[in-house]
């Protein structure tokens, strides 16, 4: 059987009820009668010879690319560098298909006489990766030939003498990136797409970049007019980052972009009923769904973390093209949009979701307050081409414990941003205006990114930003069992229940609403007509 | 056993009691030898055998393997999701590479991999060739000869689904440096169209070589490599393209895999069969396994204050 | 007359302490404190003036000499067995007979005792520093409320020379006044520690003498930034009224104390943090935090009674900070003018809405369950607990909108 499309739900009396994820755990809520529920398309198949299918992109690139192999010539100087921990979601199962990339790529390059050749994570103002971590991307043999030689690195943003600044934009953005990659002879960069969000210019423009170029995007303005910044053809973050990349292809940088798509298989075969429709539940499903949400629920909320956290995706390789930034990234949108969009008719009064324990900033670490509210109004809400699935002024009701938790080695600035900017406001432009350049500039944030494991100080602030588009659209937003003092830091409302949730938005949307449920993950966009 | 012999023909009861003598005018035909290469070995791959080997593969051989060799196993990533069955071809250096081999080998193909064993020396006797048809699910292969009835056994076993660990080499090395590979490898990968698996096993040579009387525990690595599929090319070929695969391997266990691949790229991959015509240099130089890895050199028991005084 | 009187009792004191590691819920009732109907004031002659009580706070340090767990410093200058209370608001007789509201500086110095001529320290108005606290006309004693010869707050009257008597204006409530004495303890604190204009202030605890520190901060050092560790809810909204930063746990304020200074924080030490800092508790814990969180060359303020520890001082050796205790109040120099820091306190008294921190009034006869509330005042959402010997029931006072 061919997998199906993505579906539309229309709640009915015989309505089985709905998967809500509530953070480390996950329950059935019945929404009411006429409400709409998106399911995800269906997992595409995966390629059958993911390796066969690495070759054969390198051989035969797309746009204005030679093959890999007339790139690469003897006494050149190569640098690869690769999406870091943030993708995919969970991590997959081993071997991670980056380092089945750049193992090809190796090859090839020491086939053709390539000595010097160096890896980069493109962090940007990521955390660094662990040990265990980068050896999961990489894979066992890369990292114990480079990491010990100082050949895998892990991109620095705050290095004055690791940076290269190559130029400005005609709208006077300055770009400056990874001094190494921009002056090698060529970049190979390997890409994980998970959402229509990643890849494309994204991929060096940010991932190499540093503060100073990140701020043209990464800020409110950008935000709130990239509507969604899932649609790089509507968002002005990519527009952005496409004239960053302009920039780059003009300084004579040469990039040979390997961009990558994943199938939906986001659960392993035990948790395989999370992404199942209730109603095709069978007994086994439905035991499963009993007994783990019931243990969960008396598991305390570390050792649930530690629990999902050990998760590894079976995701199938759907796709991998190499060649020129521009058209690999056409074709890799293509497919991403194959497998997530769901076409949806009119928007609606109430959008609800259920918000799981994992986004791109919490991989191995906990989901503060701070990240839920991005994932939420940040990554959930924006996952739509044309216009929102909520009405401008509608609700968003998010389901999550939202507990006043924070990770004090991953996120430092994150419990002092929590602290001391969101308890005296909640405004992202105010934010920006006031305190993030004294963020940005802490030398001991600085210090934690550059020598911990730690988000630079600003990434709060980023994380605030990305939600400043829905902050901008929604009237109101709720969080569906969260802690009451969390959810009013957070400038927010908590419910305990779908229902109480559903009454306190009437005071926004009247008393006969209409309401979506995006039911995710696995990952869906919506085309919203 | 003679003596064993001896001893039983004492109590032999006459006949029909006993078994009957043969009359010394009637021609005799030598029945044909059930043993070596002729030995039919289907029964240790039926179900309840395979159970009871498993069973004894993982619960015995396995902790024993970890006591006297402690390998270190790398390069499984690299057998992710390949068609089976498959060939395993390994450089050889000791009786412990199948068990060790064995005992290493993913759960994907552990309980379902046969081993092609020299049938002059693992078939010669019944004994000997129930116990390691048993154990290692061993199958007689004729390593002096390429012979008709070798070939269609294994031909039959991995039509079966059976995997097959096989030492092209066709022997133990006498000294610790590889041999040169043999075809039949390549010749049995064409045939069937089963993919190979390079697999390089270093440190056995230390822990228990050819003309070694006991085990020196000690380290031992298995490296396994990106699985060669043999379409397309003639045994001659093939037969070195494993080689030097093997030899690959083994260069990425000595220094690391970047220097292996570079040195791949340039040709220059030493050849873990140079023995340098037997000069003491050669040997000396020879790289040993559990010399990178200072854990070997630890006691594998706790010390104890009263027992551990220098002598 | 009723009074509560504490007498020197070491089977008790013993007793008290002894059942302290267990809980501190009966210590009022086993602790040397007893109600009595029929007390008598010692005779005294004028210039001393009888006065009558309005209302009579509970200190913090009245709770820690009741749970025997203070410090025996003050032992030897005390007088047993006396009448506990020092924050009074009382009547006065005028000489016509009339009575006038007042409220009672409680220091016992020299003028108070009529020696003459003065220590070195009253000559020039240094009260808080006098060195005679146990001869004179007076029994032994620092304060009212500590000594034999002049009674104290928790009774229906005692005695107090006119130089402890601040007369009140019309505009301030009782339960106003009865703040004022720990307000001026706070602005005493304050003006020892001058903080610049612009620089960054942490007050530890919130309890009364934190809200009042708060207080003193807000009124005489306005350009301050101040960040206040709250602890409950109530002290947190209170605290939040005078334009603190509130933060709720130490390591909260720990890492408010990096940021603010752009600081390091390796584990919990950090390097850099508040030019100066108030600890408004004065135990083990809040001390060690102080020194944390103070910047090198900073100071920090030991306003609370502190209670006997042993401390790590590693980081005031290395941070090179000095610790500055406060006591009471005499005069300061503020805006160039000398001036008593009771009048200071009662000029500012207005502004503050003090009011609000007076939580419950207690009958004298109640004084176990007062006790118990005023020992556990953050937890229960008060602030000052006070006795109103004139009352019959306990009752929260009016609030002022």
């Amino acid at each position: 059987m061919s997998p199906r499309p993505g579906f539309i739900l229309n709640v009915d009396k015989s309505y089985p009820g709905t998967l809500f994820w509530h953070g480390e755990g996950y329950r059935i809520e019945k929404l009411p009668e006429g409400s709409s529920v998106i399911y995800a398309p269906e997992s595409l198949p995966s390629l059958s010879d993911p390796l066969g299918a690495i070759e054969d992109a390198l051989d035969n690139p797309v746009g204005d690319s030679d093959p890999l192999d007339t790139l690469l010539t003897s006494g050149m100087r190569l640098t690869i560098a690769f999406d870091d921990v943030s993708l995919p979601l969970p991590q997959m199962v081993s071997p991670d298909i980056r380092s089945l990339i750049i193992e090809a790529v190796l090859e090839r390059a020491a086939r053709a006489g390539v000595e010097d050749v160096v890896l980069i994570a493109a962090l940007a103002l990521h955390r660094r990766m662990t040990e265990s971590e980068l050896r999961h991307a990489v894979g066992d043999r890369v990292y114990d030939s480079f990491y010990p030689r100082g050949l895998l690195l892990q991109h620095d943003a705050e290095d004055p003498k690791g940076l290269s600044f190559i130029g400005l934009t005609p709208q006077g953005e300055e770009v400056e990136i990874s001094k190494r990659a921009a002056e090698s002879d060529l970049i190979v960069y390997v890409n994980v797409n998970l959402v229509s969000m990643d890849g494309g210019h994204k991929s060096v423009a940010t991932g190499l970049s540093s503060y100073r170029s990140l701020r043209h995007h990464h800020n409110v303005k950008t935000m709130v007019h990239s509507k969604s910044f899932m649609d790089r053809h509507n968002s002005q973050l990519h527009s952005s980052n496409w004239r960053m990349g302009a920039v780059i292809k003009e300084a004579g940088i040469k990039i040979f972009q390997i961009e990558t798509t994943l199938n939906n298989d986001t659960f392993p075969k035990q948790f395989e009923f999370l992404q199942k429709r209730e109603w095709e539940w069978n007994l086994k499903d439905r035991a499963k769904f009993i007994t783990t949400s019931k243990a969960l629920e008396a598991t305390p909320p570390w050792m649930a973390r530690n629990i999902f956290h050990s998760i590894r995706s079976p995701y199938g390789l759907t796709g991998v093209n190499a060649g020129e930034v521009d058209a690999v990234h056409e074709k890799t949108l293509e497919r991403v949009y194959k497998q997530q969009l769901v076409h949806v008719s009119g928007q609606s009064d109430i959008l609800t979701m259920g918000l799981p324990f994992i986004g791109p900033y919490n991989v191995n670490s906990i989901m503060n307050p701070i990240l839920v509210y991005c994932l939420g109004l940040g990554y959930f809400f924006n996952m739509y081409k044309n216009k929102p699935l909520v009405r401008k002024g509608g609700v968003l009701i998010m389901s999550h414990p939202t507990r006043n938790e924070f990770d004090p080695v991953f996120h430092p600035s994150y419990i002092d941003f929590y602290e001391n900017v969101l308890s005296e406001t909640t405004d992202p432009i105010e934010i920006e205006a006031k305190y993030e350049k004294s963020y940005a500039e802490d030398p001991w944030y600085i210090h934690l990114y550059r020598t911990g494991n730690a988000y630079h100080g600003v990434h709060p602030f980023y994380m605030w930003y990305w939600g400043a588009h829905a902050l901008d659209h929604l009237g109101a937003v709720i969080i569906l069992g969260g802690d009451p003092k969390v959810a009013k830091r957070l400038g927010f409302m908590a419910a305990s229940t779908l229902n109480d949730a559903l009454a306190m938005a009437s005071a926004y949307v009247g008393t006969s609403p209409s309401i979506t449920h995006l039911h995710s993950p696995p990952l869906l966009m919506a085309q919203v007509e | 056993m003679a003596k064993m012999r001896g001893l039983l023909g004492k109590i032999t009861m006459p006949f029909p009691l006993g078994r009957p003598t043969w009359p010394a005018n009637v021609e005799r035909t030598i029945p044909k030898s059930k043993l070596g290469a002729n030995y039919d070995t289907e029964w240790a791959r039926r179900y309840s055998v395979r159970l009871v080997r498993s069973l004894i593969t993982d619960y015995v051989t396995k902790p024993a393997i970890n006591i006297v060799a402690s390998p270190k196993v790398l390069g499984t990533d690299r057998l992710k999701g390949i068609d089976v069955p498959v060939i395993f071809a390994a450089n050889h250096a000791s009786h412990l590479d199948t068990p060790l081999l064995l005992s290493v080998l993913p759960d994907d193909f552990r309980h379902k991999t046969a081993v092609g064993a020299g049938a002059d020396y693992f078939f010669d006797r019944k004994y000997k060739a129930v116990i390691w048809s048993f154990l290692l699910g061993a199958i007689p292969i004729e390593r002096t000869r390429v012979s008709r009835r070798s070939t269609d056994l294994a031909l039959e076993i991995l039509r079966d689904d059976w995997n097959l660990i096989l030492f092209p080499e066709g022997g133990r090395t006498p000294d610790g440096f590889a041999r040169e590979f043999k075809g039949g490898v390549a010749q049995l990968a064409l045939k069937t169209g089963s993919t190979i698996v390079p697999v390089f096993i270093g440190g056995t040579y230390e822990v228990l070589g050819k003309n070694k009387k006991g085990f020196s525990p000690g380290s031992t690595v298995v490296n396994f490599g990106r699985p060669i599929s043999p379409s397309g090319s003639n045994p001659r070929d093939l037969t070195k393209e494993l080689q030097s695969a093997v030899n690959r391997l083994g260069d990425e266990v000595y220094s690391d895999y970047w220097d292996a691949a570079l040195r791949s790229g340039a040709s220059s991959t030493p050849d873990l069969a140079d023995n340098g015509d037997n000069s003491w240099i050669a040997e000396w130089n020879r790289p040993r396994f559990s010399d990178t890895f200072e854990d070997s050199k630890k006691s594998r028991w706790p010390r104890l204050p009263f027992i551990d005084k220098p002598l | 007359m009723k009074a509560l009187v504490f007498s020197r009792s070491p089977t008790r004191y013993a007793a008290t302490r002894t059942l302290s590691v267990v809980s501190s819920r009966f210590n009022a009732s086993v602790s040397p404190l007893d109600f009595t109907t029929n007390f008598e004031l010692p005779n005294r002659n004028l210039p001393y003036q009888q006065c009558k009580v309005l209302l009579s706070g509970i200190c913090g340090s009245d709770i820690s000499m009741l749970d025997s767990s203070s410090s025996r410093y003050f032992e030897d200058f005390t007088s047993f067995p006396f009448v506990p209370g020092h924050e009074i608001v009382a009547l006065a007789p005028n000489d016509d007979g009339t009575k006038r509201r007042v409220v009672i500086e409680p220091g016992l110095s020299c003028i108070v005792r009529e020696i003459s001529p003065l220590c070195d320290y009253c000559s020039v108005g240094a009260t808080d520093k006098c060195i005679n606290t146990i001869s004179g006309s007076l029994n032994s004693g620092t304060q009212t409320g500590y000594c034999h010869s002049t009674g104290g707050g928790w009774s229906e009257n005692f005695i107090a020379h006119p130089s402890q008597i601040h007369d009140l204006p019309e505009s301030i409530s009782n339960e106003a006044a009865l703040m004022i004495e720990p307000l001026a303890c706070a602005m005493h604190g304050v003006l020892r520690a001058k903080p610049k204009a612009d620089s960054e202030v942490a007050v530890i605890g919130a309890g009364t003498v934190g809200q009042m520190t708060l207080a003193a901060l807000f009124t005489l050092a306005p350009e301050a930034k101040v960040s206040a560790l709250a602890r409950y809810s109530n002290q947190a909204e209170l605290a939040s009224s005078f334009g603190a930063s509130i933060l709720r746990s130490n390591d909260e304020l720990r890492r408010t104390a990096r940021r603010k200074s752009k600081g390091i924080m390796v584990a919990n030490r950090v390097m850099g943090g508040f030019d100066t800092t108030f600890d408004c508790v004065g135990t083990n814990e809040t001390l060690s935090h102080a020194l944390e969180i103070t910047r090198p060359g900073g100071t920090v303020i030991l306003s609370g009674l502190p209670s006997p520890m042993r401390i790590d001082l590693t980081p005031l050796w290395h941070k090179q900070i000095s610790i500055v205790g406060t006591y009471a109040y005499g005069s300061e120099i503020y805006e160039d003018k000398t001036i008593r820091t009771f009048e200071l306190a009662i000029q500012r008294a207005n502004s503050l809405g003090l009011e609000r921190f007076v939580s419950t009034i207690y009958p004298l006869e109640d004084f176990e369950e007062a006790i118990n509330h005023a020992r556990n005042s953050g937890r229960r959402g008060a602030t000052k607990i006070a006795f109103d010997p004139a009352s019959k029931v306990s009752h929260t006072p009016r609030k002022a909108s």
